[in-house]
């Protein structure tokens, strides 16, 4: 493996502070307290909420689980589950891959659509959901009936998509979990020295050759990583089967385990006994993960010495990223657009009728005005929560010096709520924060909690990204000169580290203000964020107000994204 | 150079005790501040002007109501021109309101001041747990609606079927016309999540037989969770029919293409309202209370239903009139074997 040989040498201490010794004691003394505060925190947030749906679904014999094993066709629930897992991690990680590689190869001119494949976050996945739909639906979708102009389905009165199936509720889903991987592929790819590229090439190597000889096999951790994540985030997925799945019953276990929680008389112990397997095959990836990268420093093939050279320009790679941008992107919002300015959706296209009545129902709406108020704050006070705690988790983390336990103890914890679907972690904070002692279900706070939680992993994640990025030689200097600890993060680290945390904030926000999930849980009726009033209008309003009210959050959203961006530099999104 | 770092150090010391603190002074805060979102209110004593004016002071009131959402839209507009009073609306099915009902009892704070539902076996456990507050509205008082000291019926909404014209070039007559041939795969039918629609397809049963559940799950119907979501999808053209939606008056004067029939005897879905104790505007509860109870509540409410009072113009039928849900027959063992049926037939 070409990565071995590019090995750091592990770090040898704190060479320049051995005369006080004492001192040193003392400050170890106090980190140690330190990290086992923050051990605590974590651990009441993430595990507080699974130990409570746990035992209430072990209640009165285990009567939770009883029930969960009695649900209609748990067995095509549980295989359904499976292939919308597996599947649409098959389609992220394929056009993920491919996308970060052409990203990777723009053309300088070009270099604008290297944020193409991110935009899909940047969506809320509910606007894309409902923008699909109105394309794709058999009867009225736009784009069916474009299809059946065609002259071999011109006989056809429906189709020939059907979004409302379950390869397509598959397709829908890989899309929106393409930029997941993209993000962890580029940062990989990122990593890449182009010398070594450049040696390949001038080797003789194709391009092709050069992708499969020498980027995929450095990119080993980023793959491994993007495809765990969107496994994990594949099983957890829950918009998608929840809006184009019910018509038809195709339930997975997700959405029944909603369902459990939305019913006459609700049931959330079975509804936390269904969602187990998802907890534990989440665990189980985390851990096979977490052994298939071994050791991460392995994979550092620079320092963060110097400017990374670009690699050779394709002509191909531009317009590939361009056609997934159509595809993926425009084409739903197109659908969104037609349905927002029409007086009602079907299938006819008709620009004579269109009118602006709809946004200006959906403005004149104190319930949207206060849950696009409530999702930005919410989003926010998360992102002030989360981030210090992401921070201090991957600089403990990374100081590879004792505490073992509390060290693999935070590692578990803080990748739970990616393995745990926020379907999951919202009836657990439903319950936790209903009751006494803190007493939080109808106020934002218990909001913002359950997306500072859900959050944990991306922050932890891309600042250990970062800091890994950086390598260890900066560190090592300050400490050689003399530097704290402390004063090594706040002067040198934090500084160097802009960039990432300027990322991680815009990433972290825009997830967070269009969050779905958790969100349908533990919003109350009064306290609404953007996704669930959309889903509120889907349910009970008119198909074009949702429309108008999918734009309005996608705008918004985009909005915060801009903000984060004049804060965080231009091209913050496409440096995560 | 020594000294200096000393001096450093204990400044770092500093500041780390400092962010230390924050954090957790921020954690506690955090958690600790934001319990209450608001007070509970108490109800003013001596009379209903007493409680008018108070309800006028409180200045706002939430209701969680699964009727026609314009209905309620359009009862929330007449109260709050009537009497300065905000009413914040908060609009679903009976599925996703009760649990939340259920969380908000739980913190002893209900954030809904009045609810409006249609399943009578919740309203009723409510009313035996004692967390109902007592009516004192007096638009109840000439009418003959309370269902025992702490619930009422409100109206009832007529559910029916429709189609869509552009879909399907015919009428339907009745249910059983939904099972024609073209229409395999383009009806729509409810989710039977809670026990008002649990009897309607009892009803459907009673109606053309016991195999009838079997032969519409035949039809490869699409599933909606209730009756507004399947009217748009048949505006939609998504599908040509539906089996339960309000008849289509309102889209078919803007212009949809849809119709609707009725069955002889109708069915209809009961509301039940009630106020929950301890909620932040008792005041504001009663009053609105007496709003929907009076003759213009009615009229806004019950618009194309049928309502508690006598001649009100737009409703189609009185309380009296139309199906009311057996409780003593759709027990729970009830619901939940016809749930496990129609979750065997139809997904």
């Amino acid at each position: 493996m070409t990565a071995a040989t590019l090995e750091r040498p592990p770090l040898s201490g704190d060479k320049g502070s051995a005369p006080r010794a004492q001192s040193m004691l003392w400050t170890d003394a106090r980190r140690r307290f330190g990290v086992w505060v923050l051990l605590l925190i974590v651990a009441f947030l993430v595990g507080m909420p699974l130990i409570k749906l746990q035992g209430l679904a072990f209640e009165d014999g285990a009567a939770g689980y009883d029930r969960a094993f009695h649900t209609p066709e748990l067995g095509t629930l549980i295989l359904r589950t499976v292939y919308l897992a597996v599947g649409s991690m098959i389609v992220a990680l394929v056009l993920g891959t491919l996308l970060a590689y052409a990203a990777s190869r723009l053309p300088r001119r070009a270099g604008v659509l290297r944020a193409v494949p991110i935009i899909p976050i940047v969506l809320p996945a509910i606007a894309m959901v409902v923008g699909w739909a109105f394309l794709l639906s058999p009867g009225p979708g736009y784009l069916n009936a474009a299809l059946r102009t065609l002259p071999w389905w011109d006989h056809l009165e429906e189709g020939p998509v059907d979004v409302y199936s379950l390869p397509w509720i598959i397709i829908v889903t890989g899309f929106g979990l393409t930029s997941f991987v993209y993000l962890f592929v580029s940062a990989g790819m990122a990593s890449i020295s182009a010398d070594h590229l450049e040696a390949a090439h001038v080797a003789g190597s194709s391009g092709i050759g050069v992708f499969f000889k020498v980027i995929l096999p450095l990119l080993r951790p980023s793959l491994i990583y993007g495809a765990g994540v969107g496994l994990l985030l594949g099983l957890g997925q829950f918009t998608a089967p929840l809006l184009l799945g019910t018509n038809q019953g195709i339930r997975v276990l997700t959405t029944q385990m909603y369902f459990s929680t939305s019913q006459v008389p609700v049931d959330y112990a079975a509804a936390s006994a269904l969602g187990s397997p998802l907890l534990l095959f989440g665990v189980l990836v985390v851990i096979a993960q977490k052994l298939g990268i071994g050791d991460q420093t392995r994979f550092v093939t620079h320092g963060g010495k110097g400017v990374v050279r670009k690699q050779r320009s394709s002509p191909w790679a531009a317009t590939f990223i361009a056609i997934y941008g159509i595809v993926a992107v425009v084409l739903p919002m197109v659908g969104l657009l037609i349905v927002a300015l029409s007086p009602y959706w079907n299938s006819t296209f008709a620009p004579s009728t269109f009118t602006l009545d709809n946004f200006k129902t959906a403005l004149e709406s104190s319930d949207i005005v206060e849950a696009i108020v409530t999702s930005l704050l919410a989003s926010i006070a998360a992102v002030v929560i989360v981030l210090p705690i992401g921070y201090a988790i991957s600089a403990i983390m990374l100081h590879r010096r004792g505490m073992r336990v509390a060290r693999s103890l935070l590692d578990f914890l803080v990748a739970l709520p990616l393995g745990v679907p926020a379907v999951i972690f919202g009836a657990g904070f439903l319950l936790t924060y209903s009751e006494k002692p803190f007493i939080l279900y109808g106020t934002p706070w218990v909001i913002i909690l359950v997306y500072a939680t859900l959050m944990l992993p991306f922050a932890t994640r891309m600042m250990t990204n970062g800091m890994l990025a950086l390598g260890t030689s900066y560190q090592e200097a300050s400490w050689v000169n003399g530097g704290g600890r402390l004063r090594t993060h706040l002067v040198i680290m934090l500084p160097l580290l802009r960039s990432s945390i300027g990322g991680a904030v815009a990433l972290i926000f825009v997830l967070l203000t269009h969050e779905f999930s958790a969100s349908m849980l533990v919003r109350s009726p009064t306290t609404q964020v953007m996704g669930t009033v959309v889903y509120d209008f889907w349910s009970n309003g008119a198909y074009p107000t949702v429309a108008a009210v999918s734009i309005v959050m996608t705008l918004v959203t985009a909005a915060g994204v801009l903000v984060a961006m004049g804060i965080g530099g231009r091209d913050v999104l496409s440096r995560l | 150079m020594d000294s200096d770092n000393e001096e450093l150090l204990m400044k770092m010391n500093l500041s780390k005790r400092l962010s230390l603190a924050a954090v957790a002074l921020a954690t506690t805060v955090g958690l600790a501040a934001c319990g209450s979102d608001e007070p509970a209110g108490e109800l003013a004593t001596g009379g209903w002007d007493e409680v008018v004016a108070a309800a006028k002071n409180e200045g706002t009131v939430t209701i969680y109501s699964s009727q026609g959402a314009t209905q309620v839209d359009d009862l929330a507009a007449g109260f709050q021109d009537k009497y300065g009073v905000k009413v914040e609306v908060v609009r679903d099915i009976d599925a996703n309101l009760l649990p939340k009902i259920d969380a908000e009892l739980r913190t002893g704070k209900p954030a809904a001041d009045v609810l409006v539902q249609s399943t009578e076996s919740a309203v009723k456990k409510y009313s035996e747990d004692g967390v109902l507050a007592e009516p004192v509205a007096p638009s109840l008082k000439d009418i003959d609606v309370m269902r025992d000291d702490n619930y009422f019926d409100v109206d009832a909404t007529v559910i029916t079927f429709a189609w869509n014209t552009d879909q399907f070039h015919g009428k339907l007559n009745n249910y059983q016309d939904l099972l024609n041939k073209d229409l395999k795969g383009k009806i729509g039918v409810p989710e039977p999540t809670v026990a008002a629609f649990v009897d309607f397809y009892l009803y459907l049963e009673d109606l053309y037989g016991d195999d009838f559940s079997a032969k519409l799950a035949a039809q490869d119907p699409k599933i909606y969770p209730g009756a507004l979501p399947a009217a748009q999808a048949l505006s939609s053209g998504e599908i040509a029919a539906a089996a339960y939606v309000e008849p289509q008056a309102d889209e078919k004067k803007a212009g949809a293409p849809v119709d609707w029939g009725f069955e002889k005897e109708q069915w209809s879905a009961m509301f039940y309202g009630s106020m929950l104790k301890g909620s932040a505007h008792p005041n504001a509860a009663q009053l609105l209370t007496d709003y929907m109870m009076s003759a213009e509540g009615q009229q806004r409410i019950a618009r194309k239903a049928a309502s508690a009072r006598p001649d009100i113009p737009g409703t189609v039928a009185t309380l009296d009139t139309v199906h009311r849900m057996d409780t003593t027959k759709i027990t729970p063992e009830v619901i939940a074997d016809y749930q496990a049926k129609w979750n065997k037939l139809f997904r």
